[in-house]
C-alpha cells in the first residue's frame, strides 16, 4: 500500500520522508508521495574561475573552469565557507534557468574547456550534475567535481562514468570530527575516494585544518599513511587554512606553522605533491618528485610558468600525475 | 499606604504551582510522543502552496527525482 512515504537513497542518510516533508540536504522533496528534486537547472552560483581554485593543481593548469553551484549540502559544516548557499533552502536563493545543455553552451561561449560542479556540494543536485557532465563529455569539455563525497556508492559510481576529475574533501581522519562538526561520517567518505580511484577519476585531496578540532599531528599522519597506501604517493594534497566562518567565529585563523607542520608530515609520509592553500606564496609550486626542479610556478591562483612536456619533467623526463590536456 | 501593592495571599501559590505544573506535563507528554512515535517525523517541512508557486512560475525545478523508492509501510 502506497502511504505516500518515500526513501531517499541517494545518500546514505536515506532520509525517509513523509508527504510534504524535505530532505537533509534542504533540495529534495515529498510532494504528493513523488520525490522532486527542486534545483535541476536552478543553479544560484555560475562563475568563471582559475581551476586552481577548486583548487585543482594537477587538472589543466593555467585554465578557466565554468563553476556552477545550487542551494544545499547533506553536510552541514560548522565551518561551512559557503554556508549562505550551501545552508540555505532553494525557496531562499536566487536561482538562475540554466538547465544541462545551457550550462555546456555557455562554458563554450566563455572559452572554458571544463564544467566544476562546485561551491556547495554536486552530489546534491545529482541529476543536474551528473547530465550537465554527460552533456559536456559529448562536446569535449571536461567535468570536476569539487565534493565532500557524501553519497552512496550506486549514484557515485553513475556519476564516476561523466567525471574527470574531482577534488575530495577529507575534512579529518576522525569519524567523530565527522559525526561531531559536518554531520556526516569518514567511512563513506573513504569510500568514495576508494570507488573514485577504481573508476578512473583523476583525485585531488582537500584538508582544511581547523585549529584545536583537526590539527593534531597524529591524525594528520594516519591521513597521509591512508592516502599513500589507498591512491600512492602521486595523489596530491591540499592543506587548507581555516577562517572564521558561520558557526565557527570563535576559533582563530590556522597558523602559518601549522599547515607547514603538516606539509612536512605529508612529505615524510612519502606524499609527493603537498600543497598549502589559503596562504599566498607559501607551497604553490609543482616540484618534480625525482629531480626537484620547479615544474609548475603559483602565485595565488596564478600560473606563473609551466615547463611540464607532454606531462613529464623537461629535465630528468619523470612522469607527473595529472590530466595536462 | 498609597501606590502600596497588595501583599500576595500564601493561599495564591498553590494555585499558581497547580498551573505551572499542569503545563510542564503537556508540554513534556507533547514531547515525548513526539520523539518516540514512529509516525511523526522530525524531517523539516515544505510550504507545499508556496514551492508549487515557485515551480509554477520557474524558480524551482519540481523535476522527478532519482535513486528513491516509495515506502511500503510507515
Amino acid at each position: 500500500m502506497n502511504t505516500g512515504w518515500v526513501k531517499c537513497t541517494l545518500c546514505p542518510k536515506e532520509c525517509e520522508l513523509g508527504p510534504g516533508e524535505r530532505g537533509n540536504c534542504r533540495v529534495r522533496v515529498n510532494i504528493d508521495g513523488k520525490l522532486l528534486t527542486l534545483v535541476y537547472g536552478k543553479p544560484c552560483a555560475v562563475h568563471i574561475d582559475p581551476i586552481e581554485k577548486k583548487p585543482m593543481f594537477h587538472f589543466l593548469p593555467g585554465t578557466s573552469i565554468f563553476s556552477i553551484a545550487t542551494a544545499g549540502c547533506n553536510l552541514h559544516c560548522k565551518f561551512c565557507q559557503n554556508w549562505d548557499i550551501s545552508q540555505k533552502e532553494p525557496e531562499d536563493t536566487e536561482n538562475g534557468d540554466l538547465p544541462p545543455e545551457k550550462v555546456v553552451q555557455a562554458a563554450r561561449d566563455s572559452g572554458c574547456n571544463s564544467i566544476a560542479y562546485t561551491y556547495s556540494e554536486p552530489m546534491i543536485f545529482f541529476e543536474y550534475t551528473r547530465d550537465a557532465s554527460s552533456i559536456a563529455r559529448q562536446a569535449g569539455l571536461k567535468n570536476i567535481l569539487v565534493t565532500a563525497g557524501y553519497i552512496s556508492e550506486k549514484p557515485l559510481r553513475e556519476l564516476c562514468k561523466v567525471t574527470d576529475g574531482a577534488n575530495l574533501d577529507i575534512k579529518a581522519f576522525s569519524d567523530d570530527y565527522y559525526r561531531n562538526v559536518c554531520d556526516g561520517d569518514l567511512a563513506t567518505v573513504l569510500k568514495t575516494f576508494e570507488v573514485m580511484k577504481e573508476e578512473g577519476v583523476f583525485l585531488e585531496i582537500t584538508n582544511l585544518i581547523v585549529p584545536t578540532l583537526n590539527d593534531d599531528p597524529g591524525m594528520i599522519r594516519e591521513l597521509c599513511r591512508w592516502l599513500v597506501k589507498n591512491g600512492g604517493p602521486d595523489v596530491p594534497l591540499h592543506f587548507s587554512r581555516f577562517f572564521p566562518m558561520y558557526l565557527m567565529r570563535n576559533l582563530y585563523p590556522t597558523p602559518q606553522k601549522t599547515l607547514e607542520t603538516a606539509r612536512d608530515i605529508a612529505k615524510e609520509e612519502g606524499l609527493h605533491f603537498v600543497y598549502v592553500g589559503n596562504v599566498p606564496g607559501v607551497d604553490e609550486d609543482t616540484n618534480c618528485p625525482q629531480c626537484g626542479i620547479v615544474l609548475i610556478s603559483r602565485i595565488g591562483y596564478s600560473v606563473t610558468a609551466n615547463k611540464l612536456v607532454n606531462g613529464h619533467c623537461p629535465n630528468c623526463n619523470a612522469v607527473i600525475a595529472g590530466v595536462w590536456k | 499606604m498609597p501606590g502600596e501593592k497588595p501583599k500576595r495571599k500564601i493561599r495564591d501559590f498553590p494555585f499558581i504551582a497547580a498551573i505551572a505544573m499542569t503545563l510542564f506535563l503537556a508540554v513534556a507528554v507533547i514531547h515525548v510522543v513526539r520523539t518516540q512515535s514512529t509516525t511523526v517525523s522530525s524531517n523539516p517541512k515544505v510550504d507545499v502552496k508556496r514551492v508549487q508557486t515557485m515551480i509554477n512560475q520557474g524558480r524551482l525545478s519540481g523535476r522527478e527525482a532519482e535513486h528513491w523508492e516509495v515506502m511500503p509501510k510507515q
